[in-house]
């Protein structure tokens, strides 16, 4: 996963601190076109704050972010690089609680500048995509909603913006196992479609059933990277980092 | 107690100023986290300078346009060039809070000097006296409300059915969100600046319609629609709609049958009271806590 010419993002060498707190440090890491990652990693080995990086919302203290090869870093930290096709679903889903599904979807196409027309098509298609209970809830606010719904939401609210990289954070995290693979299963089904898919995951063991690579993060440190399919690489992750945490 | 029905419409009729301000004070505050004390004497310089076109021979109509375009583009000028460069967070919220102040202080000054300290004559929009439900109202007023009322109706209308009115809500809910999702939090606090105090205008022109006006035109109606504003909820545009009008009757109902003199301390006391059994107002959300 180094320096690749393909990368579609990639973050070089990428040092971040919260008010002088090394919270990454010298972090490199890509992800090709087309591909789906997994940055896996324990509770507060800065994968959160990976995320925001890479998706361009907050500017690294140190080191470069590159979006096709191009240096984006100037660009980050205002709006993010919702226009350049990257989506991010953020920590928490950060959903608007108090909008409805149908408010919350329609602004994830008008923030990324979709018109009125080409919004009501990607409506159309995104909830081909909702579980019933979404579709049949258009107007309830999206606090009323089950865990696993607003996951969903916060999915096709980063699809309306019609995303060529789509970055979740915990996408599992407060959901019950039979939903996790649902939500796997989407983002495998979005993948399928060409979008470049990158997961930032406590639960290593679920995100390497479905991805094609990862990253293991530690203490804002990246540790090790790999295919998914490499046998070594599986044996590693689970004696250096699963075996600490299951123990 | 025969007149109750007239009191209470003579309150609503007021309400509806405080409700334009009170509004005007939520809208601002939820785009940026910011009380903006000064748009009490925006609203009021605008309509200085626009009754001065009236005089000069401008329609009323095209005087109460001018004079809310006056005021939203100094709101949003307020906005760009004295808030928004102080950042973001709590430290400068506060400093925000008193540079509001300040400038509603300098504007105050500056209608002084201008326009000099005794009343300026300012003639109603239409004169006359009409029968409501057998209560007598002079046309002016009800012009007034009509016009508040519609301008609160439109204001519902574009943040529950425009795409920049739902994202100046999504943004006022979680403003991080907002802006990882591609809404130009700029545009927001633009947009919101010039609303907010335009509306106000909307409150200082019919203020001064009733038939004079002093730099002062506003300042009592805005003690009251901060007074509803926290009895509403400081986040909630309903709520502070609501506890506007309800200060606005209120207000009428204890100064006819309590006391004229002491009208201010008992709706203060009883907003006191209600803010002590319900501390975040009739409908305002407990404030959360934003990365």
């Amino acid at each position: 996963m180094s320096q690749d010419a393909t990368s579609m993002i990639e973050a070089a060498g990428v040092e971040h601190r919260y008010e002088g707190v090394l919270a990454l440090h010298d972090v490199s890491v890509s992800a090709p076109a087309g591909s789906f990652t997994a940055i896996v990693g324990p509770n507060g080995a800065g994968k959160s704050t990976l995320a925001l990086i890479l998706a361009g919302a907050i500017r690294p203290t140190a080191g470069r972010l590159l979006l096709d090869g191009a240096d984006v870093t100037e660009r980050a930290g205002r709006r993010g690089l919702v226009e350049a096709g990257v989506a991010l679903i953020p920590e928490g889903r950060r959903l608007f609680g108090q909008l409805t599904v149908d408010e919350n979807l329609t602004l994830g196409a008008f923030g990324a500048g979709a018109g009125r027309a080409e919004t009501a098509r990607r409506l159309a298609e995104v909830y081909g995509l909702m579980p019933e209970a979404v579709r049949k809830g258009k107007d309830r606010a999206v606090a009323t909603l089950s865990g696993g719904e607003q996951q969903m939401v916060a999915i096709g609210r980063a699809l309306m913006a019609r995303p060529r990289l789509v970055l979740i954070d915990e996408p599992s995290l407060g959901l019950a196992p039979i939903l996790i693979d649902k939500v796997y299963e989407t983002l495998a089904m979005l993948r399928q479609t060409g979008v470049t898919v990158m997961v930032f995951e406590q639960l290593a063991v679920k995100a390497l059933q479905y991805v094609d690579r990862f990253a293991v993060i530690e203490r804002g440190q990246i540790r090790h990277q790999g295919l998914a399919s490499d046998p070594d690489a599986r044996e590693m992750l689970r004696m250096g980092y699963m075996g600490a945490e299951a123990a | 107690m025969g007149d109750l029905p007239a009191v209470i419409a003579s309150g609503l009729v007021s309400g509806s100023a405080y409700a334009l301000l009170a509004l005007g004070i939520v809208i601002i505050f939820r785009s940026t986290d910011t009380v903006n004390f000064a748009i009490g004497d925006t609203a009021t310089l605008a309509v200085f300078l626009t009754t001065s076109a009236m005089a000069a021979g401008l329609p009323p109509a095209a005087a109460l346009v001018l004079a809310v375009l006056i005021a939203g583009l100094a709101g949003m000028a307020t906005e760009r060039f004295l808030i928004r460069p102080l950042g973001a967070g709590h430290k400068s919220l506060f400093i925000a809070l008193v540079v509001t102040i300040g400038l509603g202080l300098i504007i105050h000054a500056v209608i002084g000097v201008i326009w000099g300290q005794r009343p300026i004559v300012v003639a109603p929009v239409a004169t006359g006296t009409v029968r409501v439900f057998g209560v007598a109202l002079t046309l002016n007023k009800i012009i007034a409300t009509g016009i508040a009322l519609a301008a609160m109706a439109a204001i519902a209308w574009l943040f529950r059915f425009t795409a920049i009115g739902v994202a100046m809500r999504a943004s006022a809910e979680d403003h991080f969100a907002a802006r990882i999702i591609g809404i130009r939090p700029t545009v927001i606090a633009s947009l919101a600046w010039f609303i907010g105090c335009g509306i106000a205008a909307i409150a200082a022109f019919f203020l001064a319609a009733d038939g004079s006006a002093n730099a002062n035109l506003t300042l009592s109606p805005l003690f009251r629609a901060f007074a509803g504003v926290f009895l509403g909820g400081l986040t909630s545009m309903l709520g502070a709609a609501v506890g506007a009008f309800t200060i606005g009757v209120l207000d009428n109902v204890a100064g006819r049958y309590l006391s004229a003199n002491y009208r201010d301390t008992i709706v203060f006391g009883i907003i006191v009271a209600v803010l002590f059994i319900r501390p975040s107002g009739f409908l305002g959300a407990a404030r959360k806590e934003r990365v």
